[in-house]
């Protein structure tokens, strides 16, 4: 062999080995994202799921409320849900009927993303049973851990329907009535085609004014 | 012996090349279809079961509302209408009523239909 074999042999062996690596790597790249594409899907469908399945099954008594809070640190949207024992528990039971639950969509301020939080606690027995308003509730569950339920939400969208005025708004906060939908729009991968999940929740009505 | 490769040789070992490389390539877009196909499942299953929540805000009444093919391209029709619930003796139940909520996957020829049964106090 002259060594202008050797080298066009090696060339081709260089372009052969080099195109065998560009395709297994693309194959692995999409294995790798169809996986993780899977994986997001199947937790942003168990939490809205579960959201349903509880907001259906939201006790006649129970009250709650849904607005943002930003108190310089943390974004976040928060839902209040009391006299709702056995709302959003799945490991163990309701540890009072007082207890008040917390689900919050709050953005890192990190990256900016967003993150499903779970917070439940009893307040004290002084603690009153009409009080919603989201900073002294916050003040008084400070020091119980939130419990992620699903991270690296890049947007999140909530509507509440108001049956009675028949439209739709952004915030609820009169605990004393409760929406007959809540919408919640998650956007989890901002690419040229960006995926989402948009779930509307139906909340059973109850006549009247729902008292304590 | 100083020969090289025969023309036969060359184009049976770049024939078995093609082929590997196209089926796997076949294989990565086998997969990309199958996670595509899995969003359309799940995005169509969400909107039926909100279309089904939507439906149990509003005082049941008769009607059919379509709702335009979206992104998916999947349609869904909603159809309330009055249930025939009979209790023995024959006596039909007043205000139950039937609401079905039918996803049609126009790509596909594939449906997917959700129902649901509620009351309505009069």
């Amino acid at each position: 062999m002259t060594l202008i074999e050797v080298m066009v042999a090696l060339g081709v062996l260089v372009i052969l080995v080099g195109g065998i690596f560009m395709v297994v790597q693309t194959a692995l790249k999409t294995v790798l994202l169809i996986d993780t594409r899977a994986s997001r899907e199947d937790e942003i469908t168990n939490l809205t799921d579960i959201l349903r399945s509880n907001f259906r099954n939201l006790p006649s008594r129970a009250h709650l409320t849904a607005v943002p809070v930003t108190d310089g640190k943390v974004p976040e949207f928060l839902f209040i849900v009391r006299n709702a024992p056995g709302f959003l528990t799945w490991l163990s039971a309701a540890e009072s009927e007082n207890e008040i639950v917390l689900l919050a969509f709050r953005q890192d301020s990190a990256d900016g993303h967003w993150r499903a939080c779970l917070k439940r606690f009893v307040p004290a027995a002084n603690f009153p049973r009409e009080e919603f308003d989201p900073k002294a509730i916050l003040k008084a569950a400070a020091g119980i851990p939130w419990l992620e339920l699903v991270a690296d939400i890049e947007r999140v969208g909530i509507r509440f329907f108001d049956g009675n005025r028949r439209e739709w708004q952004d915030t609820w906060t009169d605990w004393r009535l409760r929406p007959a939908l809540i919408e919640l729009t998650l956007i989890y991968e901002h690419t040229k085609d960006p995926r989402s999940s948009a779930a509307v929740f139906w909340i059973p009505p109850v006549k009247g004014v729902a008292k304590t | 012996m100083n020969r090289g490769f025969m023309l036969l040789e060359v184009v049976l070992a770049l024939s078995i090349f093609v082929v590997a490389v196209v089926g796997l390539v076949k294989s990565l877009n086998a997969g990309l279809t199958a996670d595509y196909q899995q969003q359309r499942l799940t995005t169509m299953r969400l909107n039926l079961q909100s279309l089904l929540d939507e439906a149990l805000a509003e005082p049941p009444v008769e009607s059919s509302t379509e709702v335009p093919a979206d992104l998916f391209h999947v349609s869904y029709r909603r159809e309330i209408k009055p249930a025939d619930v009979r209790i023995s003796g024959g006596t039909n139940l007043p205000n139950i009523f039937k609401i079905t909520v039918t996803a049609q996957d126009t790509q596909r020829d594939n449906r997917v239909i959700g129902t649901l049964w509620t009351y309505a106090s009069p």
